[in-house]
């Protein structure tokens, strides 16, 4: 039996609850957007949480990048407890998980420099000088597929899978273990996010990286998981293996989920063809 | 036999800063009634042009030539804009990805499907509110009543695609064009849309254009397909022929980049000429 890598990070029992609406008399009751969410991620593997709008998977990306903390439960990461909301996390705890958004755009600075926008995480985060922050930019630059030329222009000069590649680059730039993905080729052309899909895969070869990779996209999440959970109203609904929640799906919305995505499947077509042919013939007859 | 839609090497050009662009270069293309032809192409394609091209609704930036442009035995091209927009609306309707957008949020639902049947059909207030009724039944809308003073806000984005599709078919268009209806939908709504237009379409035989850039939605909805880039269509096959044996590399190498369909190596991603 092989060794099971081991576990990057490791959620138990999250909860997080935002303010409700309130009225002048009533009081607000809170929206609970987690119920208790329960997740085990291990090195160099890819977990993948699946649902649709309001499951709470994008709640979850904050609470696991420390952007927003937890209402209750506890998240290890690297096997130390963290809690923003009692102790300001170290920087060192900080650059071990970072988050790249759907929207590249939205996420950078329009004025300003890409070169710029990567070498800030450097000044912040290392003692490095000038020119070797440049130095390992342009290397970032050309391992995510563009070049060190490209570090001068601004966001606006890119196209929507070059801007995903920067925002890949500069979750990089501190060497992260963990990259939470949320929804990164969403709003990517078919070809370009083939691309960008080959480019994750390659860099966690590389740099031995661990994805937490949130999608509404089956057919995306099944080519790239190595582990998959469904969420619906923030609980975990199902969760196994790929194969085993794409193969056997054992809770009803699982398979509601998987019966909802288009098939391009040849067979399925074809299937469908013929109930349409027939469907009319039962109303020319 | 005429189509319902013919249009015949059509070209649009926009006055852009940079120059003159061309967004559309010399496309033909026809839909029969009872048929859902499907316009396929990512970003820049020029997919949405050529519709909105039809209807009228591109800005004066726009410069619109072709050879034929006729529907219904009417050549559009000859119209004035105002015999134009009695068909645009009536005999050709169109719906879009935002839904909430699409809709005035200043004003309930069953006004704006009112208005469609007052400017169209010229219906009394009383036979407005039976029509508007029965329209969002058939377009599936849980409580229809309450659903008549009701605000797009309050309402989730599958429903207010669902008022958008009973607006579009308000009048019984021959011609439903939809310009990627279900893209901003979760994937169980966009399941329930798609059912509803293709049963709408299958019940009334009027001839349905999707425009999407989704492979999925074209295999589950057309009949035909066109694959455009660029500007220029690449490829015209029924749908089974173009899953099965395409012939443009551009559609081969899209076809590829799905993520079913890659095997275990990468994806190819597009790479042809």
């Amino acid at each position: 039996m092989t060794v099971r890598p081991p576990i990057v990070l490791e959620a138990q029992g999250l909860i997080r609850d935002y303010p409700g609406k309130g009225g002048l008399l009533r009081k607000a009751s809170p929206v609970r957007a987690l119920k208790g969410v329960d997740l085990v991620l291990r090195q160099g593997r890819t977990l993948s949480v699946v649902g649709e709008s309001g499951c709470g998977k994008s709640t979850l990306a904050r609470i696991l990048t420390l952007i927003d903390p937890a209402s209750g439960g506890t998240l290890l990461i690297d096997g130390k407890a963290v809690d923003i909301a009692r102790f300001r996390p170290s920087a060192e705890l900080r650059r071990k998980a970072r988050i790249v958004f759907q929207n590249p755009y939205g996420s950078l600075n329009p004025r300003q420099k890409v070169g710029d926008a990567l070498a800030e995480e450097l000044l912040l985060n290392t003692g490095l000088n000038a020119a070797e922050r440049r130095a390992r930019v342009g290397d970032m630059l050309e391992r995510v597929g563009l070049s060190a030329a490209h570090a001068g222009r601004y966001p606006h000069m890119f196209s929507g899978g070059q801007r995903q590649r920067i925002a890949i680059a500069r979750a990089l730039m501190v060497n992260p273990r963990i990259l939470i993905l949320d929804e990164p080729v969403s709003a990517l052309d078919l070809s370009v996010q083939a691309r960008v899909l080959n480019l994750l895969a390659d860099l966690q070869r590389d740099f031995d990286l661990s994805y937490i990779f949130i999608s509404h996209d089956l057919s995306v999440v099944r080519r790239i998981s190595d582990e998959v959970m469904v969420m619906q109203a923030g609980e975990v609904v199902e969760r196994g293996s790929r194969d085993a929640v794409f193969g056997d799906p054992k809770h009803p919305y699982t398979r509601q989920l998987l019966a909802a995505t288009p098939s391009t499947d040849t067979g399925a077509i074809r299937a469908r063809l013929a109930r349409r042919a027939a469907l009319r013939a039962a109303r020319g007859a | 036999m005429s189509h319902l839609l013919e249009i015949r090497n059509l070209t649009v050009t926009f006055d852009t800063a940079k120059g003159p662009l061309t967004a559309v270069s010399g496309i033909d293309l026809h839909v029969d009634g009872g048929e859902v032809l499907a316009i396929v192409g990512e970003s820049g394609s020029g997919k949405s042009v050529a519709m909105l091209a039809v209807m009228g609704l591109l800005p004066d930036t726009a410069t619109v030539r072709a050879d034929l442009v006729r529907f219904d035995g009417t050549d559009l091209m000859a119209l004035s804009p105002r015999a134009r927009r009695r068909i645009i609306g009536r005999d050709i309707a169109m719906i879009f990805q935002e839904p909430v957008a699409s809709l005035n949020p200043a004003f309930t639902v069953g006004l704006q499907i009112g208005e469609v049947l007052k400017k169209h059909q010229g219906l009394g207030r009383a036979a407005r509110r039976v029509r508007t009724l029965a329209l969002l039944e058939a377009v599936g809308l849980p409580d229809p009543v309450a659903k008549l003073t009701a605000f797009p806000h309050q309402m989730s984005g599958g429903q207010c695609q669902r008022v958008m599709i009973a607006m579009a078919i308000a009048c019984a268009p021959k011609l439903l064009i939809a310009d990627e209806p279900t893209t901003a939908l979760d994937v169980t709504i966009q399941k329930q849309i798609l059912d509803l237009l293709i049963d709408l379409q299958e019940e009334s035989g009027m001839g349905l254009i999707m425009i999407t850039h989704d492979m999925g939605v074209v295999a589950e909805t057309a009949d035909r397909v066109v694959v455009q880039y660029q500007g220029v269509k690449r490829e015209e096959a029924d749908v089974l022929s173009l899953f099965e044996t395409p012939q443009d590399s551009y559609t081969r190498a899209l076809l590829s980049a799905l993520p079913e369909r890659g095997g275990d190596g990468p994806l190819d991603g597009v790479t042809f000429q």
